[in-house]
């Protein structure tokens, strides 16, 4: 079976992670629904100097902040398959173990990437959220998932305990979010300044969607998006070697 | 022709030896049945043989070929039925199939046709697009078993394949695999149900602290061990003339009375049954009762480990 065979199951197991999906899916769009009727704030400069809606920043601030948590689909699959008893039954199959993690990686990041099309999508549509240009987004998602999916890889391949790994990747994901000072202001100063603008996958995932759509030029989203690939790429081979050591 | 031969094979477990010198060999066309207490080493054993551990020490051969981990063409051949439950909850019984099916290259048409083919084998075709989770026990261990005939293996493995399921379930799967074995399919039966064993295997090697310390037919392990024959008779009138006469007799070994009833031990193989019964009519009064024990795998298992094969019972079902 081809690396694509593989992945279409692994994307139809996870069309079936129900209570995933809630998480995943229910609680963003409950929480923008909620936030953005509820407060007050219409206008906000938020953006650099660019002041946009406050439904627009909360949208997309919201869709890139919950991509941080794709990685426990790779948490969860790599677990179940290639950790726990089902794994002597693939061992078992004449399959390299190497291609099929990759299948679930790459099925882990497409099916966040497809959540977090789809919620923009239907905050569009509701709340009239504009998200610029959808390719340019689909890039931005992709770039988001993949770093997430590799920080979920690289903890659940290198550390024993499962349950601590899922943790520290939660920490991960609620971590960024409040360097970028998305739930809670954060210290005025300059390393905060710095970590909040280019040091987390957050505000990187901003830069990219609002630098396209409100900067001056290019450069500021082109280099936020070429941050995150090289975050992962620097990932990957931490999560290949860890694999060897894990996966035999 | 041996489709897998083992020799002195070693796993360590730190200071434990799951596996110790273990010898085996599996014939083409035979079904093999491995017993062994918890702990004996059978699925250390079968995940050696499978490339799915690295051994210490010893030679796996494997279809005529060194088996080693990351070897994937053997892999082709074989199906390895899991002591645990290993299929995707998320997939459909028919899913399950079509994904292992495929890992094997099979596709489209030929696919759909194994899978039903193999569904029909197992008697999950009503059940065919439910998820396993809805299954009761016996059937989800037969789609476990399902899930590793697919690809129509020469040689079939299958890791105690009935633990706690129905009768029905059991007599289905018992009868699949004799059915396999009539059109080909070599067996490795691991199992600690001395019953299934001796319905099914023609071949039983035991194994314990990870060696095999027994290989043959029931019969030949019956007659090598040695184990005593045991015969219990009534008679009418029990009397110290009868049982002098009794112990007279060459053959017998021993022979004690509870009441009416005599418990006599003979020898393995000495043919007593005629002179008993007619001393027990000449000194005895007559004979009112006669049964003989043969020597039960159970008994030989027993004799050779000194253990039960399963924690805390007899190797009945649970
Ligand atoms: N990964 C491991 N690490 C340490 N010890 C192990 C490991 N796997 C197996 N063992 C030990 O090796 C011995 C043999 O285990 P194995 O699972 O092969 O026995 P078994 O005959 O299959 O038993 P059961 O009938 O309970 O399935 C046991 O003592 C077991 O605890
Ligand atoms: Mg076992």
């Amino acid at each position: 079976m081809s690396v694509a065979g593989m992945m279409r199951y692994a994307l139809l197991r996870m069309a079936r992670s129900y209570l995933a999906l809630l998480l995943l899916v229910g609680v963003p769009l409950v929480l923008i629904a909620v936030i953005g009727t509820v407060s007050d704030y219409l206008q906000i400069e938020r953006y650099g100097d660019t002041s946009l809606p406050g439904m627009d920043y909360l949208a997309v601030s919201m869709v890139l902040g919950f991509q941080l948590f794709g990685g426990a689909y790779t948490m969860e699959f790599f677990k179940s398959d290639l950790l726990d008893a089902r794994k002597w039954r693939l061992h078992a199959l004449p399959l390299r173990i190497d291609r099929y993690g990759m299948a679930l990686l790459l099925g882990s990041t497409v099916f966040t990437m497809l959540q977090g099309l789809a919620m923009a999508i239907f905050t569009q549509l509701m709340f009239g959220v504009n998200w610029g240009n959808y390719a340019w987004l689909v890039v931005v998602l992709a770039a988001v998932s993949f770093l997430s999916q590799l920080v979920g890889l690289v903890l659940i391949l290198s550390l024993r305990s499962a349950k601590l790994a899922e943790r520290l990747s939660e920490v991960y994901g609620i971590g960024s979010m409040l360097l970028a000072g998305f739930a809670l202001p954060m210290p005025d100063t300059p390393l905060f300044e710095f970590f909040g603008r280019y040091g987390n996958p957050l505000s990187l995932g901003q830069n990219a969607v609002f630098g396209m759509l409100y900067g001056n030029d290019r450069l500021l989203p082109l280099l936020s998006v070429g941050l995150l690939f090289t975050a992962s790429a620097l990932l990957l081979p931490l999560a290949a070697a860890a694999g060897r050591r894990k996966l035999g | 022709m041996n489709l897998v031969r083992l020799e002195r094979l070693v796993k360590r477990y730190g200071d434990l030896m799951a596996l110790d010198h273990m010898e085996l060999d599996i014939r083409a066309g035979e079904i093999l049945g491995l017993l062994g207490p918890n702990g004996a080493g059978k699925t250390t054993l079968i995940h050696a043989l499978t490339g799915l551990i690295a051994v210490d020490s010893g030679t796996i051969e494997l279809f005529g070929h060194a088996m080693r981990p990351g070897k994937l063409e053997p892999k082709r051949h074989f199906g390895l039925v899991t002591q645990e439950l290993t299929l995707f909850y998320d997939l459909t019984a028919r899913e399950n199939l079509a994904f292992f099916g495929g890992i094997y290259g099979l596709k489209g048409k030929a696919l759909q046709k194994r899978v039903e083919r193999t569904l029909q084998l197992v008697g999950l075709e009503e059940r065919a697009d439910q998820f396993p989770g809805k299954f009761s026990g016996g059937m989800q261990r037969r789609l476990n078993i399902a899930a590793a005939l697919v690809h129509e293996p020469r040689l079939l493995i299958m890791d105690e394949p009935t633990v706690g399921i129905d009768p029905q379930s059991r007599s289905y799967i018992l009868d699949t695999v004799r059915e396999l074995n009539r059109q080909g399919t070599t067996v490795l039966y691991t199992t600690h149900y001395m019953e299934e064993v001796q319905a099914l295997a023609s071949r039983i090697v035991i194994m314990d602290d990870g060696h095999a310390i027994a290989n043959g037919t029931v019969d030949e392990l019956i007659a090598r061990i040695q184990l005593e024959e045991k015969l219990q008779m009534e008679v009418s009138e029990p009397t110290e003339q009868l049982i002098e006469q009794l112990q007279a007799i060459g053959g017998v070994k021993q022979v004690k009375q509870e009441g009416r009833r005599l418990l006599v031990s003979i020898r393995p193989g000495a043919d007593v049954l005629e002179p008993l019964l007619a001393a027990a009519r000449t000194y005895g009064g007559g004979v009112r009762y006669v049964n003989a024990d043969k020597p039960t795998l159970e008994d030989i298992f027993l004799t050779l480990t000194g253990k039960q094969l399963r924690d805390g019972d007899g190797g009945e079902a649970e």
